[in-house]
């Protein structure tokens, strides 16, 4: 630096950004999600937590609409077992193992595409880390967010974790069978919660093992599915006979 | 806690634009955090510690501005006051959420030689 001018001193620059700090999340999402629409596949981000029957849902909805070609990718901390119990149900099915990471990202589910078989899948759920927090906010491609909340959490869940709830366009109280056991949980007043924190609640009572409500939750996959632009890439129209 | 992989990404946005001014230094970073965005400023703040290390932005300023949640009717725009439901309480619309979801980098201040 030049001590009579200070010519050479750093300039100081402000650079107006306003971007999204996740914006190459979006971006991968973007692309996972054109992957899925031109093979007209309709994929569905599952989200809840640890042991809010998301697998079992999975497997029930496996014996519910057995016309549907499923698929699955699970992912975990660790293990592969929920994959090995959708297989095991019929389900095809992939595992992210994320380590320490608590959520999926569109970067782990666009690794896994490039695995899929040919055929395309009518719905492929994307299960996630079970977790009520951080799975909300990433982008992951699909097309809805579920989440499935257990009658066995309480009724004030979506009062607690409002920014998944939010991120829902469907919430599956699951567990159904056990609300006998259960008089202090009222499903309306679940219901309640989640009207205070999302303006258009949907949510629909099930249960894995006795099969309530899973007419309603498989004509909620197809009539959303309808939704899908139409598919328009070489796989899609393969697959239609085109 | 995701905040981590929330500070890489804005790690990963700032060192973009420290390439494409051929910055030497990163001053201050100024992010817009929603009030519900997901995302904890403190624990977002604690994160940005750890990922930023050396290299050009180890000494950036993290200024966190917090956006307040605002309900708007998606109807008739009007701001609406959350109550047990949140629909409007003039035409009954839905509600939408009009701020506070932000999680925004929207602007830095870099050093060029």
């Amino acid at each position: 630096m030049c001590d009579v001018c200070g010519c050479g001193d750093p300039e100081v620059v402000s650079v107006d950004v306003h971007e999204r700090i996740l914006s190459q999340n979006d971006r991968t999402a973007a692309h996972n999600r054109t992957h899925f629409e031109t093979r007209g596949t309709f994929a569905v981000n599952l989200m809840g937590s640890p042991g809010s029957g998301k697998t079992a849902l999975l497997e029930a909805t496996r014996r519910a609409a057995p016309d549907l070609h499923l698929g699955a990718v699970s992912g975990d901390l660790a293990t592969e077992h929920d994959a090995t119990r959708l297989q095991a149900a019929g389900i095809p099915s992939w595992t992210i193992t994320t380590g320490t990471a608590c959520h999926l990202d569109a970067g782990m589910v666009h690794h896994v595409l490039h695995g899929l078989p040919e055929r395309p899948f009518d719905v492929f759920f994307i299960e996630n880390v079970g977790n009520l927090v951080c799975p909300a906010i990433y982008d992951l491609g699909q097309a809805r967010n579920v989440v499935a909340l257990s009658t066995t959490e309480g009724i004030d869940k979506p009062l607690k974790y409002p920014v998944m709830f939010r991120a829902a366009d469907l919430v599956l109280l699951t567990k159904s069978d056990l609300l006998p056991h259960l008089p202090e949980i009222d499903p309306e007043r679940i219901r309640e919660a989640l009207a205070r924190v999302v303006p258009d609640p949907r949510l629909l009572i099930v249960s894995a093992r006795t099969g309530e409500g899973l007419d309603a939750w498989i004509a909620w996959l197809r009539g959303e599915r309808a939704k899908l632009p139409e598919p328009a890439g070489p796989l899609a129209r393969r697959a239609a006979g085109a | 806690m995701h905040e981590y992989s929330v500070a890489s990404s804005l790690l990963d946005l700032v060192e973009e634009h420290v390439r494409a001014h051929a910055a030497s230094r990163v001053l201050r970073i100024h992010v817009r955090i929603g009030e519900q965005s997901g995302v904890e400023p403190e624990l977002l703040r604690s994160a940005w510690e750890l990922v930023r290390e050396a290299g050009p932005a180890a000494e950036a300023e993290l200024e966190l501005h917090a956006v307040p949640v605002r309900w708007e009717c998606r109807a008739c725009e009007k701001t609406l006051v959350p109550t047990i439901t949140l629909r409007c309480q003039d035409c009954g619309g839905a509600a939408h959420l009009a701020a506070g979801s932000e999680l925004f980098l929207d602007r830095i201040e870099l050093e060029v030689a």
